[in-house]
This record gives structure tokens, sequence and C-alpha cells, in this order.
């Protein structure tokens, strides 16, 4: 007991009551977060989603789960049909994904504050093209290149390049932030050509980072791919698109599972592949 | 070669005002002057890494001021570097390294793919050989040694077949003990070539070893330029004034 | 001088150098054979940059402003956020005890419960949210409800993996000192990880809210709800200065949103001292 009440003696009076001050604005502040959330929500139910949705289609709670149910069990005999269109997701994810490398190294280039080879316009410009790729989805990009070349695989390539610069090319440009200026220095120094500098300077340290984010973006392109059929741009949307409009709720679930397995095999390569080169 | 004339007046920044000296073919001469003086800058814009403000250097009968894109590349490809953090290129091996000496004067498609004629590799083998690195010439660069890899700089440079050797700093990030070393290699190197070398070094004891003549700067001034039997402890004194001298 | 036998290190080159050459054809090969299966015709590359300049300057331009200021087109901007701001706030409260179920070094229920947190993350996550939009809106019928639980599996799946590796990377003595003093898994979690956690949970849940709030912008494309059906609309009937001005509407959306965001991950980053989360 004495023990106690020496260490409550040691900080003295001000420094509890400074301790338990603090631990009350704490809560007074989490407590007005979370009823400014609860508001914001109540706000967004009543305003929004319970006039916007059709409840007496739905037909209670019996008739949803019924609904559910429609999806089960899946329709295996659909499974041989889906190896094409699983092996064209794949594919428009790999080139849509190295197209979108070689966008993303020239944005890189551009937008890397340390090097601006086209001074402030090209940096401008490279970090303008950063935030559009990003801020404008995947579908957004696809419906724009479809009305440019028609439906097909070319347009989905297209719209995963422009959907990848944004993060690929954001990573290059900081990797090329980090890197160890006295190499390029050496080549400048020996009359070396801006491309030499780059090639044998610049990309040598690139390379690990570079490898690994590729990889990784390649595996989200599989599941953005996966999508882009929805709009025309082929693979397994496609299928998921044509089993959607024959109404057929087995087949949809085989399309979903088949989905499911590309992209799981597809970040378990990534996983291994992005071990091997760290 | 002929003179090499450095006149820097820096109107903006003042790192170098003023300086103005020559070399001769095969001379070997030492920088020296405390840290900050210039001397860093100097053989910087020699080779226009830092742009000079004002003045003209001469190279044989080229101004270097005025070059600009390819005739400066030409013109530094003329001009070899050794660096104090050697700058090499990390993930290449060892003789890659070397090779990049000469990257410039080949073919674009040659470059891109990092080839080059048999010879030429024969002859950057046998020159790394001749510092002690025949052994290692298949290593990647960032498995040796500081000594190893200052070796590895100091051929890159002497592979360019310069006329003018610019060396910051050899030692500096290097264990003392192989110090001596690293300049006797460099200059034996120099004059075995017939090149010209401008050599910064703190250490006043290792220029004198190595140099005939020597440059002090002081904050980016040349207060001293002749042979070192001149220099006294007093002069040095002024030169390192502002440091401490118990380093010299 | 010349004591070094040159002829292996040649050889060694030389074949490095086949070898990259035969990588590279390959490379090319396979591409080249890709395209071809994909029915890509590289001709119309060469026309591509034609065509999208007549896209952006005839017919995407200029763009119809005022379509995008109309009230019915606006009340479906507020319904984005509003979709957006439902599905952030239960997909995070689903996805933290999620996490906590899934992460192997505190889950309550290391066997069945991890595995089944697993399941319901890496489902949610691999399954892109549109095309959950699309199953929701086959079962509920069009609108906002569907866009709103597609949105929810989407944060799910992208907050609960994150949460769950931060879980995982925290400091175990802690935990293993209360443990060790007989806390139960609840109390290990709320006074052991949750503490240490704390900064970096709040970090990824701002991000998120960016991640769900770019999603909603199109969730509606297929009929759930917000502003994506009015892109839909005007897509199909070919309008495409409307559709310009919309996707600007979802670019300059996003963009303010991701400031703010990032202004909040500044201050987060400067209240607790710690490196914040930052894509």
């Amino acid at each position: 007991m004495s023990v106690f009440a020496g260490i409550q003696a040691a900080p003295g009076p001000p420094a509890l009551a400074r301790w338990q001050h603090a631990r009350r604005r704490g809560h007074i502040t989490l407590f007005a977060v979370i009823m400014l959330l609860l508001a914001l929500s109540v706000w967004a139910v009543q305003d929004s989603v319970i006039p916007g949705t059709d409840w007496r289609r739905m037909d209670g709670f019996a008739a949803v789960l019924m609904g559910f149910g429609r999806f089960l069990p899946p329709d295996p005999s659909l499974l041989p049909t889906l190896f094409a269109p699983a092996l064209q997701t794949i594919l428009i994810a790999i080139v849509g994904t190295l197209l979108g490398a070689l966008m993303s190294l020239t944005v890189a280039l551009l937008g890397a504050a340390n090097l601006r080879p086209l001074g402030a316009p090209g940096y401008i410009l490279a970090r303008g093209l950063m935030t559009m790729s990003r801020s404008i989805h995947e579908i957004v990009w696809a419906l724009i290149f479809v009305s440019a070349v028609g439906l097909g695989a070319f347009a989905g390539i297209l719209a995963l390049a422009c959907r990848s610069v944004g993060f690929v090319s954001k990573l290059l440009a900081e990797a090329i932030e980090r890197i160890d200026m006295r190499q390029v220095e050496a080549l400048r120094a020996q009359g070396a050509s801006p491309l030499d500098m780059i090639r044998h300077a610049i990309i040598p340290q690139l390379l690990p980072i570079g490898l690994s984010t590729l990889i990784f973006e390649w595996d989200i392109n599989i599941n953005r791919a996966a999508v882009l059929g929805l709009v025309g741009a082929g693979g397994l949307g496609l299928s998921f698109h044509n089993q959607l409009i024959a109404s057929n709720y087995a087949g949809v679930t085989t399309v979903l599972l088949a989905i499911l397995a590309v992209i799981l095999v597809g970040e378990a390569i990534s996983v291994q592949l992005r071990r091997r080169i760290v | 070669m002929e003179n090499l004339h450095v006149r820097y007046p820096g109107a903006t920044e003042d790192v170098l005002r003023g300086v103005r000296l020559s070399l001769a073919p095969r001379e070997f001469v030492a920088v020296i002057g405390a840290s900050g003086s210039g001397k860093s800058t100097l053989l910087r814009a020699i080779n226009r890494l830092v742009e000079p403000s004002a003045g003209s250097i001469r190279l044989g009968d080229i101004e270097v001021t005025t070059l600009r894109g390819r005739t400066l590349r030409q013109c530094r490809r003329r001009m070899g570097m050794i660096f104090q953090e050697f700058n090499l290129i990390e993930r290449y091996r060892v003789l890659d390294n070397v090779l990049l000496g000469r990257v410039g004067s080949q073919s674009a498609l040659r470059a891109l793919f990092a080839m080059y004629p048999a010879a030429m590799i024969g002859e950057a083998a046998s020159l790394l050989d001749r510092v002690g690195l025949g052994e290692f010439l298949d290593q990647r660069v960032d498995a040796l040694s500081g000594g190893q890899r200052q070796r590895v700089g100091i051929c890159r440079a002497l592979f360019q077949s310069p006329e003018l050797l610019l060396v910051d700093e050899p030692t500096s990030s290097l264990d003392p003990r192989i110090a001596n070393d690293i300049m006797e290699l460099i200059r034996d190197l120099a004059l075995e070539s017939g090149v010209a070398a401008i050599c910064n070094i703190h250490d006043v004891a290792l220029a004198r070893r190595f140099a005939s003549r020597v440059i002090a700067l002081r904050e980016g001034v040349v207060v001293y330029d002749g042979p070192f039997d001149a220099l006294d402890e007093t002069a040095l004194g002024g030169i390192y004034a502002v440091t401490d001298r118990s380093q010299l | 001088m010349n004591r070094i036998d040159v002829a292996p290190i040649l050889y060694r080159r030389r074949r490095r150098l086949v070898l990259r050459f035969v990588l590279l054809l390959a490379l090319g090969a396979g591409l080249w054979l890709t395209l071809q299966y994909l029915n890509v015709r590289l001709e119309r590359f060469a026309t591509l940059f034609d065509r999208l300049g007549i896209l952006l300057t005839e017919r995407y331009y200029p763009p119809d402003f005022e379509y995008i200021l109309r009230p019915r087109f606006l009340q479906s901007v507020l319904e984005t956020i509003h979709m957006a701001l439902v599905a952030t706030l239960v997909g995070l409260l689903l996805a933290v005890p999620l996490a906590w179920f899934a992460a192997f070094n505190a889950s309550p229920l290391p066997r069945a419960g991890q595995a089944a947190a697993r399941v319901v993350i890496t489902g949610a996550r691999a399954i892109h949210e549109m095309i959950w939009a699309i199953v929701f809106i086959m079962v509920l019928g069009y609108g906002v409800l569907a866009g709103v639980l597609a949105l929810t599996l989407g944060c799910i799946g992208f907050a609960g993996k994150l949460f769950a590796e931060e879980i995982e990377s925290i400091d175990d003595a802690p935990v293993e000192a209360m443990r060790a003093s007989g806390a139960g898994s609840q109390a290990v979690f709320f006074f052991g990880v949750l503490p240490q956690v704390r900064t970096a949970f709040i970090g990824i849940s701002i991000y998120t809210w960016d991640v769900v709030f770019r999603s909603a912008t199109v969730v509606g494309f297929f009929g759930a709800g917000g502003m994506g059906w009015y892109l839909r609309r005007t897509a199909d009937q070919l309008q495409s200065d409307r559709v310009a001005a919309i996707i600007l509407l979802i670019a300059a959306l996003v963009v303010i949103s991701e400031l703010v965001s990032h202004h909040a991950r500044t201050a987060l980053e400067g209240r607790s001292g710690q490196r914040v989360l930052e894509r």
C-alpha cells in the first residue's frame, strides 16, 4: 500500500490532473467524431438509400434469400468454355501492364523532382497525368477507348495501360527521386548521352523496385481486366455478361468462381515472383 | 593538349572568384584548401558539371564554356573523372563499369545492349589486371571493398583515354592505410599514359608526396601556385586559417 | 602486359548477350502471338492518336457543363457521396473485426475463425465491386442498396487486408505480456493490439474512403445508384459532350476528395509522429 502511495505521489497532482484532462479531451473528441459520423450516415440513409431503392421488388427477407439461392449450385458444365476467356483476361492484363510500364517510365522520368528533363512544364504535365490516370475509373477509361478504337481487347489493353500509369509512375518517380545521383553524374562527366545515362545509370537502379511494382500492378490488372469485358473488352467479363443476359444464375456463379480462381492464381504467382526479386 | 586556362569569377555565388591557372601536359597538380574553399567546384567547372557564371576554360584550343550538347559531350570524353565516392554503377560488373568509360563513343544500338568489340574488352581487362583486379572482372561492384572500387573508378576514367584527369578527393572515403597505394596508382598510371592530372586533396602530406606542383585555394581564390618546396608552415597556416591546424 | 586470359570472359559475355537477345526475341514473339490471339490489329495503333484527337476535339469538346448542373444530376452526385459514406462506414466497422479474426498473431479463433475471415476478405477483394454490384442488382433490383452493398464488400476487401497486415506487423511483446497475465483474447485486442494500430487504422480508413468514393462514382453504371447511371445513359445515347462533362466532374470530385484526405493524413502524421500509409 505504501508502495503505491509513493508511486502516486511521485508525478504530483498537476501531472495527474493533466493526465485526466487529456483523457477527458480524448473521450470528448472520440464521442464527437462518432456522433458526426452517425449523423452523416443517418442523413445518407434517409436521403438516398431509402428513397433510392426499390424495396417492393425485394418482397421480404425470405424472397431475398431465395434470390441468392438461385445462384446455387454452380454449373460445372460451363467450365470448359471459360478457358479461352480466362486466358484472354490474363493476356490483356499482361499486355496492358507492359504498355502501362512503358508509358509510366516516360511519365516518371518527366515527373521526378530531381531530374525534370523538360523543366517545370514537363513536371506539371507528368504530375497531372498521374493524377488523371488514378482519378478516372477503369470503366471510364474503357468507355473512352471503346469509342476511339471500337470494341475488343485493344480498348481493354489501352484502358488498363492508362489506368496503371498513375500508380506505377508515381512509385517509379519516387524511386527515381531516391536514386544515387552520383552514378548519373559519373556518366555525365564522361560525356555519355542522356539516353545512355537513363539506360546505364538510372534503369539499373530502378530495376528491382520497378519489376516488383509491375508484378503487383499486373495482379491488380487481372482484377480490372475481368470487369472490362462488361463494357466490351472481351475476356471473362464478356462471359459474365453473356450469362447475365441469359439470366443463367448458375452460370453467373460459375463465371464468378472462374474469375476468383484466375485472380487467386495470379496473386499467388505475383507474391512468389516479388519474393524472389526482393 | 597544350594549355588549360580557368578563369572563374563567380559573380552570383562567389564560390570561385577569379581563379586562373594553366596545366602543362603530363603535369600532376594537387589542389589543396580547406573544405568549402571551392576545390570540388573548380574540378566540376572544368568539365561543366557545374556551370561557370563567367570566365573561360580552354582544353587545347577548344573553348569549353561555350560548348553545348553533342560537342560538350565529345569534349567531356577527353576528360576522365575520378570521384571521392567512386560513383560506380553498383549493380554492374567490374568489367562493365570500366567499359562504360567508352559508352559515349559507341553507337546508340551498341550502347543500348552494352555491346563492345572484343579488342576493347581485352584492353579493359588488361587495364584492370594492371591495377590488381584481374581476379574480380566478373564480380558485381557492390561486392567489392572501398579500395577495390576506387581502382575500378580509376580504370573507368583512364579507359576513356583522356587527355586530362580530374581527380576529386580520391582517398577521402577510404581507409587511410590504402590511401597511399591509391594515390601512387593514380600518379603512376597518369605518367604511363601521359595524362595531365589535377587532383583535389585535403591531406597535405599526401599531396606533398605525389605532386610536383601545388595550388592552394582559399575562399575561392588561388592563394598559392608553385612547387611544394616554397610552401612553408606559415603559408599553410594561412591557407587553412579557418580550420584546425592539428589535422595537418 | 596482357597476362590475363580474356577468352573465357569474352565467352561468358557473349553467352549472356545471346541469352538476352533470345529472351528479348521470345518476349517479342510472345507479344506478337498474344496480340494476334487477342485480335488486336496493330495498324489501328497508328491511327489511334488521330482518332483520340478527333474524339477529344470534336465529340468531347466542348463539354456540356449545363447538363451536370441540372438539379436531377446534382441529386445523383449527392447520392453518390451518400453511398460512399454509408459503404465506407459499414465496411470499416465490419473490416476491423474481420481483420482481427484474420490476423495470425491475434485471432481469437486461430483455426476456423481465421480461415473464414480470410475467405471473406479475399473473396470480397478478388471480385471487382462492379461485378458485385451486378450480382446484387440481380437479387435486389436496381437501386442504391445494391450499390451500397457492392461498395461495402469492396471496402471490406480493401481495408480488411490492410488492417490484417497492420495487426500482423505489431510488436508482440505487449500482447504476450497481457496473455501472460491472464488476459482474454478480447482484452488483448482492445488493450494490447488496438492502441498499437490505432493511427495506422485511421490512415488506412482515410485511404479507403478515397478508393470507395472513386468506385462510387461509377458503380451506378449498371444501375446501382449514383451518378454512374447518367454516364451509362449519355454514353449509350452518344451524347459525347455530356459524357465529357461527367468524366471531368468525376475527375474533379476524386481529386478534391484526395486533396482533403491527403491533408487529413498529413495532420494525422503531424499529431501522432507516425508514418501513415500513402499511395
